[in-house]
């Protein structure tokens, strides 16, 4: 989600970046899209279920789960670059202004969640990271293309609402999927956030 | 009643504390040798902690450890400062863990609390989890462990009520279910500038919402808690749409706007809220971009303003000027109160590291508990504290 998105393309790109990503990503099911006209901009947003080989209990699951909430969360801004990435990469506050503030802050809030002493350095570091990982997912060309589809599906559909005069639209993500092929097969995991209990507790004294 | 807490600064000494372990130690074989002659256990506890205060140096009923069970029994806030000082981390945990399970011990004996309570010693040290690009955060009113750590009437108040209905969520919580009656930590890094705690009276916070939303006072505990559990009861209700896994002040107080049971993220002044939580109510857009008061720092604090507003007629900041008693700890300072009667907030660097230690139970119900509950509803509401114009019907 990209709250103060005015483009109607951009915004397309980004949740179908978004939807794809969830769509690859083992774990993670896709729901619904959901759009909404708000008087200054609109929002969209493509929900997201846990499939269940995976166990919230479970740590190794819920850091798997984590790493690809985060990854998912970073997606839309991720799409929006296409094939369009700088040589060297982007900076950690170049990406905040890319995937913009909701999303950001949500896949800095899934990282937080298993550390219990995050450093924000490391925090950024995973995300810069993670959101190169799910860039390069989504810059292959069959991904790319599915994007493209689900992009003028659903721009296809808010034409249509635009034209019922409708301020909200609910679409399944079968719909925007359909005819679309692709292999669930993304690994996202964590690396600088996963939390070591034995060098949390061999850590000195005040 | 009592209006807002008050913290109370109570300091133990080393020998204190050893002596307070000693007595530990003796209790935990004088268990083995009832528990060899099988003895009642319900019995036994009270037996072994009875000993337990009488004989420990920091105990009986005038000692610092009575002191402090009777501050939290009180309603008020306890600030434990143990001596000497300048010791390292695992030791100040260690005499820290040990203050309050002799504490946990008086106040069982002393104040009716549950037998069953326990002490709930996390295992790492907390950071202070900043918004991106922040250095500070300010983590609004809420109670630890919101998900099934909140403030109920007691079923001798209200006896309809379900104890399961304790429990708001139980999905992706942070930590352990149990259910937090105190909540507390000790610092173990202050940060620079060193952070503060706040506290909120959540009966108070209750009773001037009644009267905000009927303009009347509740006729007394009664009407009172009967609010209480119908507002909490509407909130679950609507669940499936505001989704909140959280009890929100929106949602205690009764707001009728679902957008304000919705908890913003930590739940941090400065942080957006979720995706979801937006495409779910899409008014929270607006309530996040603007709210009363009109200087709120960030999407979660205004949303708080736009809740206090609408249950309490006040904005943010005159809530804060109205309820709010504040302090600053020191390192190894270890702060507890009520998670039930008390919201509580904090204001602290990205640098600040705690380490949380709270009295629990694994499920709120039975006699027990009952009863204390609902002496801590009473507590409150006694006319020694009640304020003038505000006497029971």
């Amino acid at each position: 989600m990209k709250r103060h998105c005015h483009q109607r393309e951009v915004l397309a790109v980004h949740e179908a970046g978004h939807l794809v990503a969830i769509v690859i990503t083992p774990g993670l099911v896709a729901q619904d899209l959901v759009w909404h006209r708000l008087p200054d901009y609109e929002i969209a947003h493509v929900e997201s279920a846990r499939s269940v080989e995976f166990d919230w209990e479970k740590p190794d699951d819920r850091n798997a789960l984590i790493a690809r909430h985060a990854a998912v969360a970073l997606a839309g801004g991720a799409a929006e670059l296409a094939g369009a990435m700088p040589a060297g990469g982007l900076e950690v506050r170049a990406i905040h202004a890319q995937v913009g503030a909701t999303d950001f802050e949500l896949a800095h809030e899934w990282l937080t969640l298993q550390r219990y002493d995050p450093d924000q350095q490391i925090l950024e570091r995973e995300i810069q990271r993670l959101f190169h990982e799910v860039w390069r997912a989504l810059a292959a060309p069959p991904v790319r293309a599915a994007i493209a589809a689900v992009r003028d599906r659903l721009l296809a559909r808010l034409g249509d609402a635009d034209a019922g005069g409708a301020s909200s639209l609910r679409v399944p993500a079968r719909e925007l999927l359909a005819g679309v092929a692709l292999d669930r097969a993304a690994e996202f995991t964590l690396e600088a956030t996963l939390f070591d209990r034995g060098a949390a507790a061999a850590g000195g004294s005040v | 009643m009592k209006r807002t807490p008050v913290v109370e600064l109570i300091t133990f000494t080393e020998a204190e504390i050893q002596a307070e372990t000693q007595a530990e130690i003796q209790a935990e074989i004088q268990a083995e040798i009832q528990a060899e002659i099988q003895a009642e256990i319900q019995a036994e506890t009270q037996a072994e902690t009875q000993a337990e205060i009488e004989g420990g140096a920091g105990g009986g009923v005038a000692g610092p450890v009575a002191e402090a069970a009777r501050v939290l029994h009180g309603g008020d806030v306890l600030q434990l400062r143990i001596e000497p000082r300048g010791v390292t981390r695992p030791v100040a945990i260690e005499r820290a863990r040990a203050a309050l399970e002799a504490i946990r011990r008086a106040m069982v004996v002393e104040h009716g609390l549950p037998a069953e309570t326990y002490l709930e010693l996390d295992d790492e040290s907390y950071g202070t989890p900043v918004a991106p690009f922040q250095r500070r955060r300010f983590l609004l009113p809420h109670q630890d462990g919101g998900h099934c750590s909140f403030l109920t009437p007691s079923r001798r108040d209200c006896p309809g009520l379900d104890v399961d209905e304790r429990v708001f969520s139980n999905t992706v919580y942070w930590k352990r279910p149990s259910h937090k009656m105190f909540q507390g930590f000790i610092i173990t890094h202050t940060g620079e500038p060193r952070g503060t705690t706040y506290y909120y009276n959540t009966l108070t916070l209750l009773w001037d919402a009644f009267r905000h939303r009927h303009g009347r006072a509740p006729s007394g505990v009664g009407e009172l808690a009967g609010f209480n559990l119908d507002n909490l009861r509407r909130s679950r209700a609507e669940q499936s749409t505001h989704r909140s896994r959280y009890v929100t002040l929106g949602a205690l107080l009764g707001s009728p706007e679902l957008a304000h049971h919705v908890m913003p993220s930590g739940p941090r002044a400065e942080s957006e809220l979720w995706p979801e939580q937006y495409s779910n109510l899409p008014e929270l857009c607006a309530l996040a971009d603007h709210c009363p008061c009109g200087s709120c720092r960030g999407p979660g604090e205004r949303l708080f303003c736009h809740a206090s507003m609408r249950t309490l007629g006040r904005t943010w900041p005159e809530f804060r000027a109205g309820y709010e008693v504040s302090v600053v700890g020191e390192l190894h300072d270890v702060m507890v109160g009520n998670n039930l009667t008390q919201l509580h907030a904090a204001e602290s660097c990205a640098t600040r590291t705690i380490r949380p230690l709270c009295l629990v139970l694994d499920r709120p119900g039975g006699d027990g508990y009952e009863r204390w509950l609902a002496e801590q509803w009473r507590i409150w509401y006694a006319p020694g504290h009640r304020a003038a114009g505000e006497e029971a019907a």
